[in-house]
C-alpha cells in the first residue's frame, strides 16, 4: 500500500507532547508492522528529521519532496481544536500512480493520485472535483460528520454521504462520526452502523488517522467489505487511542462485523455539561469541553450557553436541561457547588455521572467519587466516557440534535 | 535538526515552569516499536537507559535494559532527544505501570 499524507508536528501542550507525526506518518506507522511494503508519499523541511521518525516506527519506505517549513498543529489540551502554525508553508505536489493508495488532503500541496483502488480522507483540504478527479476502479471516501455535510452542501449526513458519493464517483462513504461511531454508506438507503470500541484511555489526536489506515489495509490488501473494513478501522482507533504506540499489532488492524447496535446518529444522545465558569478559565474549559463533545457526535446542555448566569430562575432551566439528558459530565475541579448539586440530582435520577478533577480533593468529593460510575483526572477520557456512558444510557426519546 | 520547532516549558518533578537548560526533558510516553519479548519481561519501576542508534543510516533513540536489550523506541521529543544525546547528555525511562499486551509507558527524565 501506498499511503499520501502530511508529515507534522503534533504538540500537546497540556500534557506535554511534541512528536512527529500528522495523517501520512502515522497511517502508514499503524499498518508497518503487518504491511514491510508499505511507502510513505509525504513532503518535508527536514529529510533527515522524518526518516528518524519513520525508522523509529518501523517505516523503511519513505519518498519526500522539498516544502517550505515545518507545520505544527498545536493543541492546548488534546481534545481542543489545534492551532496550525506554518499553514502558509508550500510544497510542489506529490504525484503517485499505484496499485492501492491511501489519500489524505495536504495542507501545504493537493496530490495527484492514479490508483487502481483508493481510500481518500479530504481532511478539510480536498474539494469534492479534486476528489472526484482521483481514477481509481475503487475508491472509497472517509470523512468525518462536518466534512461530509460541506462536501455534500447536505444538513442531514446521510443525504451529505451520498451527495459525496455520488459526486465523487465513490463507491462507499464512510462517516466518522466521532465518539459514536461510524456509518457505512454505499447508497442513500443502505447504510450500516458501525458502533464504536469503547475503552480504558483515550488519546484522540489522530484517532480517525488510525480509522483509515485499518479500513484502507482491510478493504485494499485483505478483500474485506467495506463493512468489514470499517471494524478493522473502529479496532485500530481504538488501538491507537488507548496505547499511542505504532506500529499496530495485526489483532487492532483485523476486519470483521460490527456487533448489533441500535444506530446512534449525531446529536442522537445528550449530555448536560455541568461545570463553574466564574473566571476566564473556567469559561474556556467549558468552551474546549463543550466543542469536543459536539465534534464526538453528543448534543449538549450546557447552562452557560443555554441559560446563561441568572439568579434563581435559571435553576428550573437546568433542571429541564438535566432531565433531558442521557448522562452528565461534572467538571469538578473545585468543587463549585452548583456543579455538585447538578451531579447528586443526577445520580439520584439514575443518569450515569462522569467527573473530570485534574486535583481530586479527597475532602470534598467524597459524595461524588463515592457515587459516581466514573471519575477521571485525565480530560479527554473524561469527556469520550462521557458520551459512551450516555449511549449506554440512551433511550429512543431523542431521535436528533 | 533544522525547522524543528522547540519548546522552552519542562514539567515535572511535582512541579512547572521554565529552564534555560534545552536537555532537562521530563515526559510520559509510550515506547514504540516494542519488541514484545522483551517488554513481556519489564516490570514497574525498571529503569531503561536511553542511547542515540542508526536504523538504516539515520539516528534513532532507543531504551534499552540493563542487559542492553533494546525494548522500543522513543518518539517524543525525538529531535530534541538525539541532539541531547549526541552532546553527551544522559536520560533513563522509567516504566510507570505493568506492560499491557506490550504497551510500555514510561517516565523520561535526565539522569
Amino acid at each position: 500500500m501506498i499511503v499520501v499524507g502530511g508529515a507534522y508536528f503534533e504538540e500537546s501542550v497540556d500534557p506535554r507532547s511534541l512528536r512527529l507525526y500528522g495523517s501520512g506518518v502515522r497511517a502508514a506507522a499503524a499498518v508497518a508492522a503487518l504491511d514491510r511494503e508499505v511507502q510513505l508519499v509525504t513532503s518535508s523541511e527536514d529529510e533527515g528529521g522524518l526518516r528518524s521518525m519513520a525508522r523509529s516506527v518501523g517505516l523503511q519506505n519513505v519518498v519526500s519532496v522539498e516544502r517550505e517549513g515545518p507545520i505544527v498543529f498545536r493543541y492546548p489540551v488534546p481534545i481542543a481544536r489545534p492551532y496550525i502554525v506554518g499553514h502558509d508553508f508550500r510544497a510542489e505536489s506529490v504525484e503517485v500512480d499505484g496499485e492501492s493508495v491511501l489519500v489524505f488532503g495536504m495542507i501545504e500541496s493537493v496530490p495527484t493520485v492514479r490508483a487502481r483502488s483508493v481510500v481518500i480522507d479530504p481532511q478539510h483540504s480536498m474539494a469534492i472535483g479534486t476528489i472526484a478527479n482521483i481514477s481509481a476502479d475503487r475508491k472509497a471516501v472517509i470523512a468525518n460528520v462536518r466534512e461530509i455535510r460541506q462536501l455534500g452542501e447536505e444538513t442531514d449526513h446521510l443525504a451529505a454521504a451520498e451527495g459525496v458519493r455520488v459526486r465523487a464517483d465513490a463507491d462507499v462513504v464512510v462517516v466518522k462520526m466521532g465518539a459514536i461511531g461510524a456509518l457505512v454508506v454505499e447508497r442513500a438507503d443502505r447504510w450500516q452502523y458501525i458502533p464504536p470500541l469503547p475503552t480504558d484511555e483515550v488519546w484522540p489526536i489522530g484517532s480517525g488517522d488510525s480509522f483509515c489506515a485499518g479500513f484502507a489495509n482491510a478493504w485494499l490488501h485483505e478483500g474485506a467489505s467495506a463493512v468489514e473494513a470499517a471494524v478493522a478501522g473502529a479496532r485500530a482507533a481504538a488501538a491507537w487511542c488507548s496505547t499511542q504506540s505504532l506500529p499496530l499489532p495485526r489483532s487492532a488492524l483485523e476486519p470483521g462485523q460490527p456487533d448489533p447496535a441500535v444506530p446512534i446518529l449525531p446529536g442522537g444522545i445528550h449530555v448536560y455539561l455541568a461545570g463553574p465558569f466564574f473566571d476566564v478559565a473556567q469559561r474556556w474549559l467549558i468552551e474546549v469541553v463543550r466543542d469536543a463533545l459536539l465534534d464526538l457526535g453528543a448534543g449538549v446542555f450546557s447552562p452557560y450557553h443555554h441559560v446563561g448566569v441568572g439568579g434563581f430562575e435559571v435553576a428550573k432551566e437546568d433542571i429541564d436541561g438535566l432531565e433531558q439528558a442521557d448522562a452528565v459530565l461534572a467538571l469538578l475541579d473545585g468543587a463549585d457547588p452548583g456543579t455538585m448539586f447538578e451531579a447528586g440530582w443526577a445520580e439520584h435520577a439514575n443518569k450515569p455521572v462522569v467527573g473530570y478533577a485534574e486535583r481530586v480533593d479527597h475532602a470534598s468529593l467524597t459524595m461524588a467519587g463515592g457515587l459516581a460510575a466514573d471519575l477521571y483526572e485525565d480530560l479527554p477520557t473524561a469527556v469520550y466516557k462521557s458520551v459512551w456512558r450516555a449511549m449506554e444510557a440512551h433511550t429512543p426519546r431523542h431521535t436528533d440534535g | 535538526m533544522a525547522g524543528t520547532p522547540q519548546t522552552s516549558r519542562v514539567s515535572g518533578g511535582g512541579g512547572s515552569g521554565t529552564t534555560n537548560d534545552d536537555c532537562d526533558l521530563r515526559f510520559r510516553t509510550t515506547l514504540a516499536s516494542p519488541n514484545r519479548e522483551i517488554v513481556a519481561q519489564l516490570s514497574v519501576d525498571e529503569r531503561l537507559t536511553l542511547r542515540r542508534d542508526e536504523s538504516g543510516g539515520y539516528p534513532i533513540v532507543v531504551a534499552e535494559t540493563s542487559a542492553g536489550l533494546t525494548a522500543g523506541t522513543i518518539v517524543d521529543q525525538l529531535a530534541r532527544l538525539l541532539e541531547c544525546l549526541l552532546r553527551g547528555r544522559r536520560f533513563t525511562a522509567t516504566v510507570v505501570k505493568d506492560p499491557d499486551g506490550g504497551v510500555v509507558v514510561v517516565d523520561v527524565k535526565p539522569g
